[in-house]
């Protein structure tokens, strides 16, 4: 995939090239012995003489994975208390050790069994649905002509994103509430009001609805700032070559987002476990817990509100482990289709 | 306008509908904050919607920028937002330049230990007790470091590297440019889209996150607006039981508007000067051409 | 009538005299005689001297009964006021050392201002002699959190404000010894050094023990547990006057239920599922009813539950409820009343003056009143104490000099000093001129720096609670005489105080079950057999255990 594009692009480096002092111009056309050329002809070096050689590359990688370090695997440590039945005031080194009985309470718990079906069924709604829509409306965004009215619409489109969930489900009552916006206008129209916001069968759909409202113009910043690496020559060409609007769309702007698109899905499916806490916690009891409770809620009762932080510990313990079968699945499966997937 | 782009006048005016009504959609809600926050009590208290203030008053921001609490906290988003979006970045480009170079030992092996990490979430107490340890409870650092990079901002920006044509860097290194000169001189330059989405990406996470704040710090002085908001809205939510006799009425929905508008705007002043960095990459290409 | 402590209303007014006779002889300094030689330090006395001479209080106050000053003549109701008595001073002694005191406090107000700029606040520092520093959690998820880190974290905060009922797993922490145990300290004579701890109501203080020690300071409040405010101006207009029985109930929600109104309105399933009205008038028991031998039944597994949730099934149906009910917060679901939008609703006895002043606010005409709850057909109305407090301050058990606790303690009593004295004047309404603007007849006001500046700063502590309402003077003593027609139904639970360890893992997750099951029936998804269901499951989700945990612990 890369070397396709970095085929096509070769005219364009060539011309990006000569207006920058670091490299000279002659030595553009190096084509594909390039890849060659970090190795000697002939000898494989050694992995000191590599290592050293790559020296700089350790170094930029070192802020970096002292982060992560010190801020995800030390306290990764700390969730052992999973096998625990930790207490907050007796700490690591006295709270007792429960071997597995906190994994046993996740699938033991009456409800569980609905709560995965609805985490599962909240998540692949929103990669069915949200995640597209994103993409269709950068599409449109990037089809319109007037680049005043394009900046205009791209500077809007986003703002629901900075609203906080309390304030937004808030005035969605206001519309949508059995004494909202909406409902007088039907009763003024003669009809049987509705209320959506507390209608347990509506309530995944709802769910979408507004991560769709909330999050599609925030998701447009990605893809937009995607297309607009493309290479221009490449639809000058496409153009030339008789390609209307939409073939263009299809054989020029898909493929070159694709790599990005294909990672966001990948990091969506493996997160495929979370929903997102705020949106579902506020309006979770209108419904009841049947239609509404996700895994992220669920571990909340048990462990927030409870202190059962031992249960929570479990929980991140199991999500991170099936996060990772997921990733590596899904990972396996888009190289399969020929895709560059998350790593090579 | 591009050179071969032909448009037809159906396909835009159709696409400007589309969008006009995209943009009502999106823009009601703040124009009913907004409204709300200019308004006086009694035509709030009512709850029904209303879109542009009927007696229009300052009294509400009058109200919440006297006594400093708000004021300062702006001040210190402001500071954080700036600060942590620079350390984030810095962090973020360096390591996902280092993870977009192939054939480097060890490689493959840091890339799974940040892939991980994308799932991994650490119990509260543990993190707590981490950044204990490191002496930033009570301190703005909390609030810049411990959530300093997202594994997802980091495989994206690696994504964008990657995308980056290998002859450019390999001319430079056989001009004996090293890893670092070559991030800066020529990747930098080439991803100023990449930079300006995640940046961005960064600015408003930091500038939003309120629950860092609330763990680790103790001390109400040091609070960002987005705790500050967070608190105006939630109150009057208590039981009563929680107070004794004589409640005094809580700051009503007016002054929780005000506090969302000034909480909100400020980061929204961002994007606009970032946009012509998305649109740079279509219009460098056909001018060389 | 009866009193639980015994005490016949004579003996009480006898006892508040002698009081006053006290306070009022105590310039003299009898108070400091009293501390005892234990305490090596010699404290220093105040510096803020009352504006009127002791004497003349004791007689103003006297004066003052019947005209502005109505003592209570039930334990667990409250004084009211119809206007503040002359201040009177309650503490003669500085009561800390200088060096710092670090709380960990709950807030629901807004931080204060930065103490730089916050004159409150150093005026605070001054008085009580101590640098001040407060840590706040604003309540719920918040406090359930920081609780815990606080627990975690190798440095222990000086005043730790415990609310079990926001954060249960702190039930745990009790257990296993993380607090001092300050029944030493609050019990007997040692009490004479705290004399505004020693007015905390006795029954109170046996409540808020946990396993039969005393680990905080409790937060006082009357025994009033939650109250139904209604529209009486409504009622009146329907023809309707206060309900004597459910179905009068029931007219009257559906009088008034027209013309984008609804008859009352509750604030999702944990508003409903144990609603006041609700349970009080069909008699289910408090939380639990001890049966006669010794075990213990809990009140879903009640028949009177049963007919309780009938009765709000038939509300639902009918749509005599709020529709948005079920996704309003608690902040809306007032202002749904202030607004008109429901008839009535239900709330602690503290939401006073806010029902009626700001219902009038919008509509001049309005009258919200308490309603006394009517028996069911025939049935016994009850109404459900609450336990007398909310939350207690406690002092971790890292804290071990008994100077320092002392220290700590005397800072409590301080800042639980009762209404009208000095101390509380200057901590609920600041500093005079600054944060309040006081009237001639001594009503204070706050003013928008005094919104700013006090936030939750002295959360910890609090002054016997009274029936005064600045806002509406005249209400105090309305107030009064419903809650006097209420208490005599009031009935206990049983088990406050007690501890089950398995209630304190379970008790967050078997409240959200009870409450989703219960609103399932109410709104006729499950049948009413769902109650059993529901009992069922209860059950076996450590229900049981909990039952015969709790009634061993009360059985000792």
């Amino acid at each position: 995939m890369i070397e396709k594009l970095t085929g096509r692009a070769s005219t364009k480096s060539a011309e990006a090239l000569s207006t920058m002092a670091s490299v000279t111009g002659e030595r553009t056309n190096k084509g594909s012995a390039s890849a060659a050329a970090s190795k000697k002809p002939g000898s494989r070096p050694t992995l000191w003489r590599s290592m050293v050689r790559e020296r700089w590359v350790y170094l930029l990688l070192l802020p970096g994975l002292l982060y992560f370090l010190a801020f995800y695997y030390l306290p990764l440590l700390g969730n052992f208390i999973a096998f625990q039945d930790y207490s907050p005031y007796l700490g690591f080194f006295r709270s007792p050790w429960v071997g597995l009985s906190n994994f046993a309470q996740i699938f033991t718990a009456p409800d569980f069994a609905t709560v995965l079906e609805n985490t599962l069924i909240i998540s692949l709604l929103q990669i069915l649905f949200a995640f597209p829509v994103g993409i269709v409306l950068s599409l449109m965004l990037n089809a319109l002509i007037s680049e005043r009215f394009k900046r205009f619409m791209q500077s809007i489109v986003y703002l629901p994103h900075f609203m906080g969930w309390v304030i937004i489900i808030s005035i969605w009552q206001q519309v949508f509430g059995g004494d909202g916006f909406l409902n007088h206008l039907i009763i003024g129209m003669g009809g049987h009001p509705i209320n959506i916001m507390s209608n347990p069968d509506f309530f995944k759909p709802l769910v979408v609805l507004q991560v769709i409202w909330k999050e599609t113009g925030w998701s447009t910043v990605i893809f937009l700032a995607a297309i607009s690496g493309l290479d221009s020559s490449q639809y000058e060409a496409a153009a030339m070559d008789g390609a209307g609007r939409w073939r263009r769309l299809w054989h020029v702007t898909l493929p070159g987002i694709r790599s990005i698109i294909i990672l966001l899905l990948i990091l969506r499916i493996g997160n495929i476990l979370s929903t997102g806490f705020e949106q579902i916690f506020l309006q979770r009891d209108a419904v009841g817990l049947r239609a509404a409770d996700v895994i992220d809620t669920f571990v909340y009762d048990r462990g927030i509100v409870n202190g059962s932080w031992s249960f929570s510990a479990a929980v991140a313990l199991l999500k991170t482990v099936i996060g990772a079968l997921l990733i590596f699945t899904a990972n396996k499966a888009a190289k399969k289709f020929g895709e560059e997937g998350l790593y090579s | 306008m591009m050179p071969w782009e032909k448009p037809s006048i159906a396909g835009q005016s159709i696409l400007y509908l589309a969008m006009l009504l995209i943009a009502v959609v999106v823009v009601f809600p703040f124009l009913y904050v907004i409204a709300v926050s200019f308004s006086g009590f009694k035509d709030v208290a009512s709850g029904n919607l209303f879109f542009f203030p009927l007696h229009p008053t300052l009294e509400a921001y009058r109200w919440l920028l006297q006594g400093g609490a708000v004021v300062q906290a702006l001040g210190i988003s402001l500071f954080v937002t700036v600060a942590g979006t620079a350390v984030s970045l810095f962090i973020t480009v360096t390591m996902a330049y280092g993870l977009s170079r192939k054939h480097i030992p060890g490689g493959k092996f840091v890339l799974w230990l940040v892939m991980l990490t994308l799932l991994i979430t650490p119990s509260l107490i543990t993190k707590y007790l981490v950044v204990r340890q490191f002496g930033m409870i009570d301190t703005l650092w909390a609030l810049i470091i411990p959530s300093a990079v997202s594994p997802f901002n980091l495989i994206v920006m690696r994504q964008f590297f990657m995308s980056i044509p290998n002859e450019l860097i390999e001319s430079a290194k056989l001009d004996g440019a090293n890893d670092v000169q070559i991030l800066w001189g020529i990747i930098l330059p080439l991803s100023k889209a990449a930079l300006a989405a995640i940046g961005l990406f960064y600015a408003v996470a930091i500038w939003n996150s309120f629950f860092e704040a609330l763990i680790y710090l103790n001390n109400s002085q040091l609070y960002p607006i987005s705790v500050v908001l967070r608190l105006f809205v939630l109150q009057g939510t208590q039981p009563a039981d929680a107070t004794t006799a004589g409640q005094v009425a809580p700051p009503d929905l007016t002054v929780q508007m005000a506090v969302v508008v000034l909480a909100t705007v400020p980061i929204l002043l961002v994007y606009p000067f970032l946009q012509k960095h998305f649109t740079k990459g279509v219009l460098t290409g056909s001018i060389k051409g | 009538m009866e009193n639980e402590t015994g005490n016949t209303p004579q003996k009480r007014d006898y006892n508040r005299r002698r009081f006053l006779q006290v306070s009022a002889l105590s310039a003299g300094g009898v108070l400091l005689a009293a501390c005892g030689g234990s305490d090596p330090t010699q404290l220093a006395k105040t510096t803020v001297v009352p504006t009127a001479n002791p004497t003349s209080v004791a007689a103003t106050v006297q004066a003052a009964i019947g005209k502005t000053y109505f003592p209570s003549t039930m334990t667990g109701v409250p004084d009211a006021y119809t206007a503040p008595l002359p201040p009177f001073q309650s503490v003669f002694n500085v009561p800390g050392r200088g060096g710092p005191v670090n709380v960990f406090s709950l807030s629901f107000k807004p931080a204060p201002s930065p103490k730089g700029q916050n004159k409150y606040w150093q005026e605070l520092e001054k008085r009580l002699n101590v640098t001040w520093n407060v840590n706040f959690a604003a309540g719920g998820d918040v406090y359930q959190t920081k609780s815990a880190t606080t627990l975690a974290g190798g440095t222990s905060p000086d005043l730790f404000i415990v609310s079990t009922g926001d954060a249960p797993a702190l039930n745990q922490a009790l257990q296993q010894g993380a607090f001092n145990d300050l029944t030493p300290y609050l019990t007997g004579s040692a009490l004479k050094d705290y004399p505004n701890l020693a007015r905390i109501n006795e029954k109170i203080l046996k409540n808020s023990m946990f396993n039969g020690k005393l680990y905080g300071v409790p937060r006082a409040r009357p025994l009033t547990g939650n109250l139904l405010y209604y529209r009486r101006d409504w009622a009146t207009k329907a023809g309707l006057g206060e309900p004597k029985s459910a179905d009068d109930f029931y007219a009257m929600m559906k009088a008034f239920t027209k013309n984008g109104s609804w008859g009352m309105g509750f604030a999702s399933a944990g508003g409903l599922v144990g609603n006041a009205i609700f349970m009080n008038m069909f008699g289910v028991p408090n939380g639990w009813r001890l049966e006669s031998d010794g075990s213990l039944t809990y009140y879903i597994q009640t028949d009177e539950y049963k007919q309780a949730v009938s009765f709000m099934k038939r509300m639902f149906a009918d749509g005599l409820f709020h529709p948005d009910s079920l996704t309003m917060t608690i902040l809306q679901l007032k202002q749904a009343l202030w607004s008109g939008k429901v008839g009535a609703y239900a709330d602690g006895y503290g939401a006073m003056p806010l029902p009626m002043t700001s219902t009038k606010a919008i509509d001049p005409t309005a009258d919200v009143a308490i309603m006394v709850p009517p028996a069911a057909n025939g049935g016994k109305a009850v109404h459900w104490f609450g336990p007398g407090f909310y939350a207690f301050t406690g002092i971790p058990s890292a804290i071990s000099d008994p100077e320092r606790i002392k220290e700590l303690l005397r800072i409590m009593d301080y800042l639980s000093a009762p209404s009208f004295s000095v101390e509380n004047n200057f901590l609920q309404y600041g500093i005079d001129g600054v944060d309040n603007t006081s009237a001639a007849n001594g009503v204070r006001k706050l003013t928008d720096a005094g919104n700013k500046e006090i936030g939750d700063l002295a959360y910890a502590g609090n002054g016997s609670p009274v029936l005064y309402y600045a806002a509406q003077a005249d209400l105090g003593p309305v107030v009064q005489k419903t809650l006097m027609q209420i208490h005599p139904l009031g009935i206990d639970d049983p088990t406050v105080g007690k501890y089950s360890p398995t209630n304190a893992k379970q008790s967050a997750v078997l409240s959200k079950i009870v409450n989703d099951r219960v609103l399932r029936v109410v709104r006729g998804l499950d049948p009413l057999s769902g109650l059993d269901d529901l009992v069922n499951i209860w059950k076996s989700q450590g229900g049981t255990q909990i039952a015969q945990e709790l009634a061993k612990a009360i059985h000792g």
